[in-house]
């Protein structure tokens, strides 16, 4: 949060969301691009994973489940050096001290997120996330590996300013026609090869737990049907409501 | 090639030089060409992986089908111990355990998790067995056994909180250590061990220490020697070796936090 805060952040971030207001406005874009940067006031932060997880990410405040699950999860390191190494430099560059303590979502106009990560979209709940999130124009890791682990300023802000980031990023891709219905796929593209995914990053520090969501998004018809029910029924419980996707 | 797999998750990263890949539970021949930012995605929460070195892309696709189901498993069973579920859902959960309990690296695995710690307070052990009864027989003696063995498993988790921080190079050593412990099922073998007359200390010892072997711990014997020795003299009178005493230049600060186990 503080990073994202820092004057010559704020100052750059300003620079590059007033070019592109600048630039938009040259191409006659400027209405559709108000329209675009009301729709993000509301985007959300999505985090897709997989079915199985959900549980356990969500287990703080359950015995049982946090006794249990914690026991069998200690690591996640990947094998070779190669791979660690880029993580950790680009862990440094953007988080550090703190890199354990943050988790990854991706901004968002439905509540669905980036399929190929995980089959199920838990949508953070604003209110819970607002004070200790902060949000990327890109893939940060991707991103800092490309600036040689030197991240340039104006790429990132607090929460509230998420709309300047993806305005300042995805301007240029509007049209004086663009539709409405269009602005979800501009803000969030799963690429055809999975190797072209485009998203505004969210970064969330801190742990996670029932009351962070607001709502999840369950694929139909996947997994062991009890485990479906299970998370259902808690998720009722907790008085988070659950959608099946369409 | 190398793989990392995570059975909660239930994916495999696929590591082929400067190529990375995964596959899913779901479709496991299906491979997926990933770019290396989305590994942060990916990895979102997951702790669970396992490292597999020089393995090919069937035994990848073995693995990762033998850890989602150890995961479900794992969730199933929790569903069962779970006072806050319906019943039908527990007896459900119950008929889903039997099935993948036919599997003996799975029934294996499970007995390794439950028996490493004593069951929590909001743990129902007797709704569990209720559920149980009469959809599978084989869960209900595991239920059993569990119970049974509680006050064991308790001596055994006090004895493995109790081992020194100072003999792990760090909180993450200690973690990984527990987590291998766990899953190589060391924490059952220690109480069959207690529980049973005439079980000899260096035998144990042996058996533990080989099946962490293959993890290249630094100081994994001297771990089991300090694990074993206070249980093993209480419940045999009999000491087995422990470790020197610690050099007063190697004893942690006093005001250093302790680390919180589960």
């Amino acid at each position: 949060m503080r990073a994202a805060d820092r004057p010559e952040e704020v100052e750059a971030l300003d620079r590059r969301y007033r070019e592109a207001c600048q630039k938009a406005e040259e191409r006659s874009c400027r209405a559709v691009l108000a329209e675009f940067e009301e729709a993000l006031l509301s985007s959300e932060a999505v985090m897709a994973v997989s079915l199985d997880l959900v549980d356990k990410m969500l287990a703080s405040g359950n015995e049982l489940l946090t006794t249990y699950y914690q026991l069998v999860g200690a690591e996640s390191r990947l094998p070779g050096d190669e791979w660690d190494a880029q993580r950790r430099l680009a862990d440094e560059a953007l988080f550090p001290g703190y890199k354990e303590k943050i988790r990854f979502a991706a901004l968002s106009l439905t509540g669905i997120g980036l399929p190929s990560y995980g089959d199920c979209y838990l949508v953070l709940r604003d209110t819970m996330i607002a004070h200790r999130a902060t949000v990327f124009a890109e893939n940060s890791l991707l991103f800092a590996e490309e600036h040689g682990y030197r991240i340039p300023v104006g790429y990132r802000a607090p929460w509230k300013e998420r709309a300047k980031v993806a305005v300042a990023k995805l301007a240029e891709a509007l049209e004086p026609d663009t539709p409405v219905e269009r602005f979800p796929s501009i803000l969030m593209t799963a690429g055809p090869s999975k190797l072209t995914d485009r998203f505004v990053e969210v970064h969330i520090w801190g742990p996670m737990s029932i009351g962070s969501i607001s709502r999840i998004v369950l694929p139909r018809g996947h997994g062991s049907g009890v485990i479906r029910r299970a998370l259902r029924r808690r998720f009722f419980q907790s008085g988070i409501s659950v959608e099946l996707e369409a | 090639m190398n793989v990392a797999i995570s059975g909660q998750a239930g994916f495999a990263l696929l590591f082929e030089g400067a190529k990375l890949y995964s596959i899913h539970r779901d479709n496991p021949s299906e491979r997926i060409a990933r770019h290396r930012g989305s590994l942060r995605l990916l990895l979102n929460g997951v702790d669970d992986l396992e490292v597999f070195e020089g393995i090919d892309a069937s035994q990848a696709e073995g693995e990762l089908s033998l850890a989602s189901a150890r995961a479900d498993a794992l969730h199933l069973v929790l569903i069962l111990l779970d006072p806050t579920l319906p019943d039908d859902l527990r007896r459900e959960a119950a008929i889903e355990v039997d099935a993948l309990f036919a599997d003996e690296r799975i029934a294996a695995y499970l007995e390794g998790v439950l028996w490493s710690h004593p069951l929590p307070a909001d743990g129902d052990l007797s709704g569990a067995k209720l559920a149980a009864e009469g959809a599978s027989p084989r869960v209900l003696g595991l239920l059993m056994d569990f119970e049974r063995d509680q006050p064991w498993i308790e001596i055994v988790w006090n004895a493995w909180r109790d081992i020194p921080d100072d003999l792990f190079a760090n909180r993450q050593e200690r973690d990984r250590t527990r987590a291998l412990a766990v899953r190589r099922g060391l924490f059952p073998r220690f109480v069959r061990a207690l529980r049973t007359t005439g079980s000899s200390p260096e035998a144990l010892l042996l058996d533990l220490v080989g099946r962490l072997e293959a993890e290249r711990l630094p100081r994994c014997r001297e771990v089991c020697e300090d694990w074993l020795a206070q249980p093993w003299a209480k419940r045999w009178g009999r000491a087995t070796r422990r470790r020197s005493p610690r050099l007063a230049s190697e004893v942690a600060e006093p005001n250093e936090p302790k680390s919180s186990e589960p």
